[in-house]
């Protein structure tokens, strides 16, 4: 600790108030962009590389979070005195330079003094754009059609064009999508519902997305001169449901369509998807059919807060079906749902509506690994009904507090 | 805010302190002058009369205060539980700190039934960016919880790129003396698909 204090009188830093003797990240200084931060941990198996990166490690996060944060919380508060809390605080700024000033080891911990010489220079929009605070997990199911015969020349568009769509919005972020073999019922919303249920939970997906190619049929152009000259025209039109995974509801239905001058086909020798197929004329309207399509889809999911699912409990203690790739870190707090009654919701005709469910509590998670985080409870996890099952929620999506989302 | 009248003050109108000394001042001075014509009070434009903002405020310190619990989570260690609780104090330091700057959005929802409240609950929002947020201390507590205290130092700058509509209100709230609420509608909110609100 003294030497922390000799430290900071030599460099002329305004002294900092610290009463704890293990060592924490603190940041000392903020100047012209400049930050000395201290960063932590603890000595494992007296492997002191290891601690070393960690405590780096920490002190580049605690580094950035003094450069820049997002801070995203949502309490509620009943008249039973419970209060529960979810809460993400996600670093904003880039550091691109920083130096080790001082590293020690301090009985079981070891300590690392960092200073940010330099930081990525971009706008807060830009900043705030590239943070993608969680992945949510989506699965795209084949796409139906209306009339199959109007595709001879692009067979594979049934599984092709929603894999296309989940590429594209796995590869801008936020998003784990899945693709799923076999189509939904168009007939019964029931049916649907249940279905859609099925493969939420099958896939552990927070979302299930279908589609339906409405129209791919060739028409002539009203009027005089083109009916003599025959101008035809091919028309793409595909309807993409967004259905929630939890409930089976539908989210969201919108339609998209390209119009073609030229409808001549694009050859059956060309994969859909691949440069060849995209370099044709119907290729060309379905490539920005897609990208339109792929935007839409990603602000509906995005005024969804995310939710993942317990599955397994300890004490007070819960494992939850997404970890470090869904984004979570250590930290977050998420309120859980259990379900009231073990019997669903059902319609007077027996379809299924859901479960009643309520919150019970507050999981801060202390442990994420690659698919899936464990998180604490603060109390038994039996005695809040809390169970394999149980949904844990942000209470706010990523698109903050303050946006409008599409209907 | 008082809207000051010359030449046609009010027993009730209630003056900022500011203005009574000038007062007095007129009233001697025309008791000394006697006999003096009556001075012709030109009423000056509206605007005029506000009292001037320019710059009245300087750096502000804002400190907030977190609590992190001890983990029982058995796959760490003592010390790992320790700098996991000092993690969570400094958390919610920052949330806490967030609250302050860029305020919290409350939405209440209450059940009543027989006239009697039978649910009363309420969420509160908040969504902020912070930058300088700086820790000052982090204190060992009973039972292996930790007291984390974070502080943010606001210059004239904050307010000079604030919206009008905010620099308005924020100085009287911040200087204490004078102090007044301020509503409006709240910005267009995400729809939460769980919960209709």
């Amino acid at each position: 600790m003294c030497s922390v204090i000799n430290y900071l009188c030599k460099y002329g830093l305004f002294v900092v108030f610290v009463s704890v003797t293990l060592g924490v990240a603190q940041a000392e200084s903020l100047r012209s962009g400049l930050v000395r931060v201290e960063g932590v941990a603890e000595i494992l198996q007296g492997d002191l590389s290891l601690a070393k990166q960690k405590a780096l490690s920490d002190a580049l996060h605690h580094a950035s979070l003094v450069l820049g944060m997002h801070v995203m919380a949502a309490e509620n508060i009943s008249s039973a005195d419970m209060v529960l809390r979810s809460q993400q605080v996600r670093p904003v700024q880039k550091i691109s330079g920083f130096s080790i000033l001082e590293e020690w080891a301090s009985g079981e911990i070891y300590h690392v003094v960092i200073s940010v010489d330099e930081v990525l220079d971009e706008s807060l929009q830009e900043k705030m754009s590239r943070i993608h605070s969680v992945k949510k997990k989506v699965a795209f199911v084949q796409f139906d059609a209306v009339n199959t015969a109007q595709w001879p020349d692009m067979r594979d568009i049934y599984s092709e064009l929603p894999k296309d769509i989940l590429n594209r919005l796995e590869t801008s972020g936020g998003i784990l999508a899945q693709y799923v073999n076999g189509v939904l019922p168009r007939n019964s919303e029931a049916s649907q519902r249940d279905i859609v249920m099925q493969i939420a939970k099958k896939t552990g997906s927070q979302f299930v997305v279908s589609g339906l190619i409405l129209d791919a049929g060739k028409h002539v152009d009203e009027g005089f001169i083109e009916s003599i000259i025959g101008a035809e025209k091919r028309l793409f039109k595909v309807e993409i449901v967004m259905h929630d995974g939890l409930t089976g509801a539908k989210l969201a239905s919108h339609s998209f369509e390209a119009l073609i001058d030229n409808s001549i086909d694009s050859g059956v020798s060309k994969h859909f998807g691949g440069r060849a197929f995209f370099s044709t004329e119907s290729g060309h309207a379905l490539n920005s059919l897609i990208d339109i399509a792929t935007k839409d889809v990603r602000a509906v999911l995005s005024c969804v807060p995310f939710a993942a699912q317990v599955v397994r409990v300890e004490g007070n203690n819960v494992y939850l079906d997404a970890g470090a790739v869904s984004m979570l870190k250590v930290g977050d707090q998420l309120i859980i749902y259990s379900s009231e009654f073990n019997l669903p919701v059902v319609t007077l005709g027996g379809a299924m509506l859901g479960m009643s469910e309520h919150p019970s509590s507050t999981v801060t998670l202390v442990k994420t690994q690659p698919l899936f985080s464990i998180g604490e409870l603060k109390d038994d996890a039996k005695k809040l009904g809390v169970k394999p099952g149980s949904f844990a929620r942000f209470e706010f999506s990523e698109k903050g507090l303050y946006s409008t989302c599409p209907q | 805010m008082n809207h000051i009248k010359t030449g046609n003050f009010s027993t009730d109108a209630k003056l900022p302190g500011r203005f009574k000394p000038v007062l007095c001042l007129v009233l001697l001075g025309g008791l000394l002058t006697g006999c003096t014509p009556p001075q012709v009070i030109v009423q000056a434009p509206q605007s005029a009369q506000m009292p001037t903002r320019s710059a009245p405020y300087g750096d502000i310190k804002l400190s907030a205060v977190g609590y992190g619990s001890s983990s029982s989570f058995e796959g760490y260690t003592a010390g790992q539980k320790r700098l996991m609780a000092m993690r969570a104090s400094k958390l919610d330091a920052y949330r806490s700190l967030a609250e302050q700057v860029q305020g919290v959005r409350v939405n209440g929802n209450s059940t009543v039934a027989g006239a009697m409240v039978q649910i009363d609950s309420f969420r509160v929002l908040v969504d902020a960016y912070l930058r300088g947020a700086q820790v000052v201390s982090v204190t060992p507590m009973a039972d292996g919880n930790y007291e984390t205290t974070v502080e943010l130092t606001l210059d004239s700058k904050f307010f000079n790129s604030a919206p009008q509509q905010y620099r308005d209100f924020v100085p009287t709230a911040i200087v204490g003396s004078n102090i007044k609420g301020a509503v409006g509608p709240g910005a267009s909110y995400g729809t939460n698909f769980y919960y209709s609100e």
